[in-house]
């Protein structure tokens, strides 16, 4: 049996007889308050010390059945799999406190995505975990806990540097970018030293189940013989399986948790065009129409009309590249407009909605022409607002987020760049245009109804009547299966269904020569998406996941 | 837990001279230059201060018992996890570590030296509870007694010395006695785990102390 002393008080002898022989003066009574306070920091049987330290922080019950699974019966080192939005973070966080408190962890390493850094470091500080972020532009910092991006450590010279520095826990965010041991990203994690591993993924098998493989050598690299046994087992499905699987990994899905989500209230607004916009739109579409007679008319020419239904000056925008020189050759005066003709029907519906309101808006554009209008154009009402784009450097991501939460009340938003963006003070979502791409949709959304919201989110969608939006979100409507299955369902879909359904989505809505063709393409994905989501739904019943 | 860390911080500013106004919850805190220059972080205050050969004003600080949203005029509002709680409080743990303390009587008598040691046994992999021990051995008999029945919680001790008290000088040394009562509780919490191999033991909190007490035995 090994004893040892905690570290920082390994020296406790020496000093307690330098006392002893010194004329040092103590405080007995000061000593028992010590001792009360040490006495509280004992934990009993399987006892959590970090839920007594954190008294701020109030866990959900998945989560404390996560820590407590993942310090108690599985030595610290497992793969967080929790689906998005159940906080994860928290969990390694907390398990990163008990081992502190423990005096099992003192040197840790948190490797996230450099865009996550900001959001880590803000996450632990409430929870009373000091820590520092090295972005490797001056020498290697030491401090207890470093958060740092592993595009940084795994290239010379930090990485010969780390190989000769020993953690005891390292956590891993996004970890399913290590799912190819061929990656520097892999070889590099594997090779540190560390004691005890944390991996966070929500989608730990994103395009083959070998992934799931890769991710467990690093937890226990003894799980399984190798690959073919892996594969074996996969295939047999059998219960040693799931039981092995279940050693190494923790996943809480959303409705095993006891979360009570607010409502979604989703409302669609059709407007109507009118003046310099519904011209403008009308010529584009006329300018189609004999390109297609003239058989040079392409399919994503419609992204025009997409553009068009956002706002006016997109559309002007977009016909400035040298792509579309025939349309505007067709186009010809119409292209001459004044700031006063440039006023749209979703803008005035916005400013609509913002005063009716009387509180925190978002809305979302795909178009950065259409967030410069729509911030110019609330300006000359009196509305300010705030912008919020994917270029936007960290600090001014968070200087826009505080903003929007303390001062203004409209933020305007691309979806670009809004990955982990948490607005849970807002309530209203407004869709100022359609995107292609249905999931981008519940991105949108998720920024704001997450964990955390406390009140009904209102999601209102401008479309425009008699447009191409129209048709597109009326294709959309009748796939009620298609939207089920890729939004409200899209948990349970595997992720590698979503993966591809994602690719084929795409080609389908941009490829497609005509509408026929898109029309037929989307039944296809959508007998495809029925058949793969239950016999997956069979599969995880199964599985007991 | 909260309430007793709360406590000791109060405790321990206000032995170290600072001037404690306390409510129910939360305490008003001057503090002393030393305290201020100890914990607040100002260093370059306190260098500008003393280039120009002026005297400083240490700070006004709030201490809450429980974190919440307490907003006072420029005053610094601290609690629980806030880092210079955190700091007072680690400092206030580490000078603790060690005292002398007497048994009280009402009429003169003779002390008898002890060494005693209070510490957590905490083991990983965490599951197990941690044994808190309170353990003590005779610097005259060599007589010991670890955790159990004989804690000096039953003993009434005192940080001052009763008046006509005559203390006796240990015979058995200061380093000695401390090896043998730490080889005590080593055994004792072999035995609690019935020497299982797989099991490390750290211990920590780890308080000790000398105290007089009436009885060597």
């Amino acid at each position: 049996m090994k004893f040892s002393v905690t570290p920082g008080e390994e020296n406790w002898k020496e000093r307690f007889l330098q006392t002893l022989h010194s004329d040092y003066s103590s405080c007995f009574h000061m000593n028992q308050y010590v001792q009360q306070l040490q006495s509280c920091f004992t934990a009993s049987h399987r006892e959590l010390l970090s839920l007594k330290a954190l008294p701020s922080f109030k866990p959900l019950a998945h989560q404390i059945k996560a820590v407590e699974k993942a310090v108690f019966d599985m030595n610290c080192s497992a793969i967080l799999a929790d689906e998005v939005g159940l906080g994860k973070t928290a969990e390694a966080a907390m398990i990163m406190k008990e081992l502190q408190l423990r005096h099992l962890a003192r040197s840790i390493l948190i490797l996230v995505p450099s865009s996550l850094a900001g959001q880590w470091q803000t996450e632990l500080f409430q929870l009373g975990i000091p820590c520092i972020i090295h972005r490797g532009k001056k020498e290697w910092r030491n401090h207890p806990v470093i958060i740092a991006s592993i595009d940084l450590l795994k290239r010379e010279p930090l990485k010969s540097q780390f190989n000769s520095l020993s953690f005891d826990l390292v956590i891993i965010d996004e970890a399913h970018r290590l799912s190819n041991p061929k990656t520097l990203n892999y070889q590099f994690v594997s090779s540190l030293d560390k004691t005890y591993i944390l991996l966070l993924t929500a989608t730990p098998v994103q395009n083959k189940p070998e992934e799931l493989y890769t991710l467990s050598t690093l937890i226990n690299p003894a799980l399984f013989k190798d690959k073919r046994e892996f594969k074996k087992m996969v295939n047999e499905n059998s219960r040693e399986f799931h039981g092995r699987i279940d050693a190494i990994m923790i996943r809480t899905r959303k409705k095993e948790t006891d979360i009570k989500w607010t409502k979604r209230n989703i409302s669609v607004r059709w407007l109507d065009q009118s003046g310099y916009e519904k011209q403008l739109y009308i010529s584009v579409e006329k300018a189609f129409r004999e390109l297609k007679r003239l058989n040079t008319h392409r399919f994503t020419h419609l992204t025009l009309l997409k553009q068009g239904c956002s706002s006016s000056i997109a559309l002007l925008k977009a016909l400035r590249r040298e792509q579309h020189n025939d349309i505007c050759h067709i186009l010809g005066p119409m292209l001459e407009v004044n700031p006063q003709q440039l006023e749209t029907s979703k803008g005035k519906e916005i400013l609509k909605i913002i005063r009716e309101r009387k509180d925190k808006v978002l809305i979302f554009t795909q178009y950065r022409a259409t967030q410069l209008y729509l911030q110019w154009y609330l300006k000359q009402h009196n509305v300010s607002s705030v912008m919020f784009r994917g270029g936007f450097k960290k600090g001014k991501k968070k200087w826009m987020t505080d903003l929007f939460r303390d001062h203004a009340d409209v933020m305007i938003a691309t979806e670009a760049g809004s990955e982990g963006l948490n607005l849970q003070f807002c309530h209203c979502i407004v869709h100022a245009d359609l995107p292609w791409n249905p999931m981008k949709l519940e991105q949108r959304i998720g920024r704001v109804h997450r964990l955390g919201q406390k009140e009904d989110v209102e999601i209102i969608y401008l479309l425009n009547r008699t447009t191409i939006e129209e048709r597109i979100w009326q294709l959309l409507e009748s796939k009620v299966h298609l939207f089920k299955t890729i939004i409200g369902e899209h948990e349970q879909v595997l992720s590698t269904v979503k993966a591809e359904t994602e690719k084929y989505l795409k080609d389908a809505l941009l490829n497609s020569k005509s509408e026929e063709e898109m029309k037929i393409k989307l039944n296809l994905l959508e007998d495809y998406l029925e058949n793969e989501g239950v016999n997956h739904d069979e599969g995880s019943v199964q599985a007991g996941h | 837990m909260m309430k007793e860390a709360y406590k000791l911080v109060i405790e321990y500013l206000k032995y170290n001279g600072a001037v404690v106004t306390e409510s129910a919850d939360k305490a008003l805190v001057q503090l002393t230059e030393q305290l201020d220059r100890k914990f607040m972080n100002r260093p370059f205050y306190w260098h500008y201060r003393d280039s120009v050969n002026q005297s400083g004003e240490p700070m006004h600080l709030i201490i809450q018992e429980t974190p919440g949203q307490l907003k006072a005029n420029d005053l610094l509002s601290i609690h629980y996890d806030h880092h210079i709680f955190q700091s007072i409080l680690g400092s206030a743990q580490q000078e603790n570590q060690f005292y002398t303390a007497y048994e009280q009587s009402e009429t003169s008598c003779m002390l008898y030296p002890w060494i005693t040691i209070q510490l957590t046994a905490s083991f990983n992999p965490p599951g197990l509870a941690d044994i808190r021990m309170n353990s003590r051995i005779s610097l005259i008999s060599g007589i010991k007694y670890i955790s159990g029945s004989h804690t000096c919680d039953n003993l009434s001790l005192s940080g001052t010395r009763p008046n006509g008290s005559i203390i006796q000088s240990n015979r058995l040394p200061f380093a000695t006695a401390i090896s043998i009562l730490y080889s005590g509780i080593e055994h004792y919490v072999s035995d609690q785990i019935n020497d299982d191999e797989t099991v490390q033991v750290c211990f920590k909190h780890i308080s000790a102390g000398l105290i007089y007490l009436r009885s060597f035995e």
